[in-house]
């Protein structure tokens, strides 16, 4: 039996349907990193993906002032009209800078340094940009933060909340196509996550996103501790988004703690880092989790050393295209993954790219990851339909 | 000059490895419509190659390439004779596989590279010899090995290796070098003849050490500067090699115009038709409209693809630098008219804010001015298949200067070949 709190279940918009759980696209200033929207179409589900842009990457350049101008919103504007999007307040990559939040504003920081950013302003960026979903403003610190620090964390974000629920109401506000989601705060006190648990869930939100979860603002022991206990203090029928977990063991732990939705940086940070996902191909076909994977063949003569091996092991790992082995593999990155690249491209060709800094190796491993990250996330949900869950987690080592 | 024997395995060579048809000629000017039959694939010219230095096309798929409608690239000698090396081409038998191309490849001889990009030391009879910039050793480059690395690379068409002293004026000492003889003209043409005869004897070494000959066609390059009298002396040569394309070289280095179009047209009138004729390193819009007239039928350069990764979009009426902030509230595309992806998705607003940011930028600005160049081409092709080729040119420059400040070098190259502006 799967976990207390896994949850299966859907997301829909329009005539679509993302599935949970399930994960948005890392979005920066309009574009997935190194993909054109030719490229990102070869991702199976292309149509029903959700872009996840976060706020800092677009406050500046559009800004408000173009995107009203413009008039016809972000996803226009970025050459994505058919997709949907959600807009975090907070950009979870590089140092959270908590100190420069303050009671009226949070501070969002662009390329030319910090800008500060009330929830009306926030209100107005959202109006122009229509988005699907956007998460409220919200002032988040890391696990070691102070007491009282923590709890003006809480009630800052708490009004931060009221005051864009507020500007939802107001008289020709034009945010009636778009739903919000509460950010529940509480740094690593089990105290003040529930108390910003339960009075987010007594607000009007479509969602929750659970904020400071990432393992660079707690330690990974407090957050499997934490996620089930503010998940619990959260509505059954609403969807819960958390930021900063990536790594597919740590996503089965989340789901397990009831989470719903994840991002999509760790596909993207490991490809900055030269890092292609293997997902056990063998081991998933034969537990029937996967309706997409190809054949793989049955080679009784592998040996441990063969290299080819290493999409047959038995467990999820990762493959350092920079590696000089590569340099002579005219094989796929994965054998038997169906995404561009590995039905495109060779191992050899991907490193000889690497190794000369150009940019279409960044291009090949990125949609190969965002590749696997899709099945991923299809086998997760195939085992919990199918109850195979104990399975999944020994192969993705959770 | 030249043994009987090598000569008459180029003359099989030619029906084996090329297959060369000139489907219409223009009734005015010199301009063709050809077809290049290649190993991979047919070439429709005029035709223009982007260069795919190391293997790529800087960010772009081959896929993405082949969809923009290109029938042949270019690849890089130097480049991928250093990194991945032949030994490793030869295990992923050759270029096309490695990078996963169907179509047809060019390559260079790799001694354009080598000048422009490291320290010349010395050039002599054997080879160019160049200071490693690994180690503290000397490499050098013979026409053996140039022709050793393109065999294991496998493209359809290779180039000879030539003298690179006069075939450009780039690179520090060569500049140095030339210096020193240009206040001199007859020293000048004498340093010209000197290695206009060397490029000579490379090419029949190039043509000795070619080991594939009947799937890989090697062209000769034709040198002597903006001297006329040499020009046509290594024409009257080169011709001799019966190679089955030719290539003109030592152009495209930013001398005069008057004195570009001049050497370009005395080479189209001499060579002979029924091979291709290859104008090496040329690019820009106005430049291959002219040349066509004069009787071009294939071009290479990196412009398209490097301006765009600075930013700059290439249109029927100019160049638009979508960094500047005219642009930041231009909700148009780049041109209406085009079909490329980046024209149909986004606006230079967009553009404009993201071009110092996401590497994105690059790609997409890379389609569109490919998509711009395939089109220029496919429309002179066209037009000339219709026998409406003059007035395409004219149309051309009209929309290109409106105001009709044509530059002179243009008048005289298209009146030259019966076009008047």
């Amino acid at each position: 039996m799967a976990g207390p709190c896994c949850r299966l279940g859907a997301l829909q918009f329009g005539t679509k349907v993302v599935e949970t759980p399930g994960f948005f696209i890392y979005n920066r200033s309009g574009v997935v990193p190194h993909i054109t929207p030719d490229l990102l179409e070869t991702l199976n589900n292309a149509p029903s993906i959700v872009m996840h842009t976060p706020l800092a990457s677009i406050l500046e350049e559009p800004g408000l002032e173009k995107l009203r101008k413009y008039g016809k919103g972000l996803a226009n504007f970025i050459g994505y009209k058919d997709n949907s999007f959600y807009i975090s307040a907070s950009d979870y990559q590089g140092e959270a800078m908590y100190q420069y939040n303050e009671n009226k504003s949070v501070s969002v920081w662009t390329k030319t340094g910090r800008t500060r950013v009330t929830p009306d302003e926030y209100s107005k960026f959202i109006e122009a940009c229509q988005p699907s979903w956007y998460q409220c403003l919200c002032d988040t610190v890391p696990a070691n933060a102070t007491t009282k620090r923590t709890r003006k964390s809480v009630d800052r974000t708490l009004e931060f909340l009221d005051q864009c629920l507020n500007y939802r109401q107001k008289q020709g506000n034009n945010l009636k196509a778009t739903e919000i989601w509460a950010a529940v705060e509480g740094g690593g006190l089990i105290d003040e996550r529930l108390r910003s648990a339960k009075e987010s869930a007594k607000r009007p939100v479509f969602g929750f996103t659970l904020e400071g979860f990432s393992s660079d603002q707690m330690n990974i022991e407090t957050i499997f501790e934490l996620l089930p206990l503010t998940t619990q203090s959260l509505p059954d029928e609403k969807p819960r988004l958390v930021h900063s977990i990536g790594s597919p063991a740590n996503i089965i732990k989340a789901i397990e703690s009831g989470i719903d939705l994840f991002d999509a940086y760790y596909p993207y940070n490991l490809t900055e880092n030269n890092l292609a996902m293997v997902l056990p191909r063998k081991a998933i076909k034969s537990l029937n989790l996967s309706h997409r994977l190809a054949e793989v063949e049955e080679d009784e003569n592998d040996s441990s050393d063969d290299l080819q091996s290493l999409d047959r092991s038995a467990t999820f790992s990762l493959m350092n295209l920079r590696e000089d082995k590569f340099k002579d593999d005219f094989t796929p990155m994965v054998r038997g993954c169906k995404c561009f690249s590995c039905t495109n491209h060779t191992r050899a060709y991907i490193h000889h790219l690497i190794i000369n800094k150009e940019m279409l190796g960044g291009v090949l491993l990125m949609l190969h990851n965002l590749s696997q990250y899709i099945e991923f996330f299809d086998c997760v949900r195939s085992s919990l339909k199918n109850n195979k869950w104990k399975e999944l987690r020994a192969l993705f080592k959770a | 000059m030249t043994t009987s024997a090598s000569s008459s395995a180029c003359s099989s060579a030619i029906s084996r490895a090329l297959n060369f048809k000139i489907a219409a000629e223009c009734t005015t000017t010199k301009a063709r419509a050809c077809l290049i039959g290649l190993p991979k694939c047919t070439v429709e010219s005029p035709v223009f190659m982007p260069v795919g230095t190391k293997g790529t096309m800087k960010g772009l798929t081959s896929k993405q390439i082949e969809d923009i409608g290109f029938q042949i690239i270019l690849g890089n000698t130097y480049h991928l004779g250093t990194n991945p090396g032949p030994e490793l081409m030869e295990k992923a038998n050759g270029l096309h596989d490695f990078m996963n191309w169907k179509r047809s490849i060019l390559t260079d001889s790799g001694g354009y590279q080598m000048v422009s990009l490291l320290e010349l030391s010395e050039v002599t009879e054997e080879g160019v010899q160049f200071a490693s910039p690994y180690s503290d050793g000397i490499l050098l480059l013979t026409p053996e090995k140039s022709i050793e690395i393109q065999n294991a690379l496998g493209a359809d068409i290779i180039m000879q290796l030539d003298d690179v002293v006069s075939s450009t004026l780039v690179g520090p000492r060569v500049e140095e070098a030339m210096h020193r003889w240009q206040n001199n003209g007859f020293l000048s043409k004498v340093l010209m003849s000197v290695t206009q005869i060397r490029t000579l004897r490379w090419l029949d070494r190039c043509i000795g050490a070619h080991k594939n000959s009947h799937r890989q066609n090697l062209f000769c390059i034709v040198q002597g500067g903006l001297d006329m009298d040499l020009r046509r002396k290594c024409v009257e040569e080169i011709v001799k090699r019966d190679t089955p394309g030719i290539a003109i070289g030592g152009l495209s280095g930013g001398e005069d115009k008057q004195d570009f179009w001049k050497v370009v047209n005395l080479c189209t009138n001499l060579l002979p038709k029924n091979k291709p004729r290859y104008l090496m390193g040329v690019g820009y819009a106005v430049d291959l409209v002219v040349c066509s007239a004069l009787g071009v039928d294939m071009y290479d350069c990196v412009y398209p693809t490097r301006t765009a990764r600075f930013g700059t979009a290439l249109v029927p009426w100019g160049q638009l630098r979508l960094k500047q902030s005219q642009f930041s509230t231009d909700f148009n595309p780049i041109d209406k008219n085009c079909p490329c992806l980046t024209c149909k998705k986004y606006t230079r607003a967009y553009l404009n804010s993201i071009i110092k940011q996401e590497t994105v930028a690059c790609h997409l600005l890379s389609i569109h001015n490919l998509t711009y160049q395939i089109q220029l081409m496919q429309s002179i092709r066209k037009s000339i298949l219709e026998d409406r080729f003059p007035q395409f040119v004219k149309d051309f420059m009209k929309e290109m200067f409106p105001d009709g400040n044509y530059p002179e070098w243009a008048v005289d190259a298209l009146a030259s070949v019966k076009i008047h502006l």
